[in-house]
């Protein structure tokens, strides 16, 4: 389960994520010795993140950020077939939706642009397939395949994504070599 | 209508294979092969329609014909078959170009569908 933090923020209205703090960085400091918060400013076309980690500095949160950036500049039409352009708000729910999943050694995840404005994370490794799909006007939804087991689903449209998820991106970890 | 099928020219025979033409975007890592894969959102339809866009490989005058103006653009090659097996339908449509076709159907729970059945014929370039 995560043992992170994580506030986004942008210049549109976004408090209610429960996660957004205002407050001084020195303020999200619970003893003396937690370290402090850390802050990546994240500048997207339409809106500036600031992404407040604290407990950890995991690899992942870097490259989806970068990957989420990397998306945002995509025009419209982008695949020649009239695919909208990346919409902030679908990638900063995909950024929650991972921050309550994964973990400090999870894997990044692969990101691709959707045809409707969303995102898509995606693993294939450890004999996994893992996609989560973002889309900007659905709840998202989660598609696994194990191919050792042969199990394959895709997840409900009113399931609990964080307990659809946690076996899942627990499976992504790396292995332990020296069990 | 709901459940109808999609429409579907049976003179373009299961045999027939499509070219789709493949984003980098599109064009994803898999440690499980050691190599990339096609993502499932490859398979989409064009916003707002049930159509995905196709060519007949055999109407092409080779990859390249697909590929002009796309750079860094591969191909990915299925049969009409898959693609009925995955409930969609063939139909042309000869806009674009003599051999184009759009491959019809919900795509919406189909798009793994059909990735599971695409082969790689040009890989497209490699995002840095």
């Amino acid at each position: 389960m995560s043992d992170m933090l994580y506030g986004v923020v942008g210049s549109s209205a976004l408090a209610d994520t429960g996660l957004f703090t205002d407050a001084p960085l020195h303020r999200q400091r619970e003893t003396l010795s937690d370290p402090p918060a850390k802050k990546i400013e994240v500048t997207l076309p339409d809106v500036t993140w600031v992404v407040h980690l604290s407990g950890g500095d995991p690899v992942w949160v870097y490259e989806v950020l970068g990957g989420i950036k990397r998306l945002a500049t995509l025009p419209a039409n982008w695949d020649s077939y009239g695919a909208h352009m990346i919409q902030s708000e679908a990638a900063r729910r995909g950024l929650l939706l991972l921050a309550e999943v994964m973990h400090h050694d999870s894997p990044s995840p692969s990101i691709v642009p959707t045809s409707t404005g969303g995102v898509q994370f995606e693993w294939h490794r450890l004999g996994i397939d893992l996609e989560i799909e973002v889309d900007p006007n659905e709840e998202p939804t989660v598609w696994y395949h194990d191919a050792a087991s042969g199990e394959e689903w895709e997840s409900e449209p009113d399931a609990n994504l964080k307990e659809v998820l946690e076996g899942p991106v627990a499976r992504l970890r790396p292995r332990d070599p020296n069990p | 209508m709901i459940g109808a099928q999609p429409a579907d020219d049976l003179d373009i025979v299961n045999e027939t294979v499509l070219w789709r033409r493949i984003l980098p975007e599109w064009y994803v890592p898999d440690e499980n092969t050691g190599g990339h894969r096609i993502t499932s959102q490859a398979f989409q339809n064009h916003t707002g329609t049930m159509n995905m866009s196709v060519c007949i490989a055999d109407e092409c005058k080779g990859t390249d014909d697909l590929l002009v103006g796309h750079d860094g653009y591969g191909i990915a090659a299925l049969t009409a078959g898959h693609c009925r097996d995955c409930d969609q339908g063939i139909v042309r449509h000869p806009v674009e170009h003599p051999a184009h076709c759009h491959v019809v159907g919900n795509k919406k729970k189909k798009k793994r569908c059909l990735q599971k059945g695409a082969k790689i014929v040009i890989a497209p370039a490699l995002l840095s």
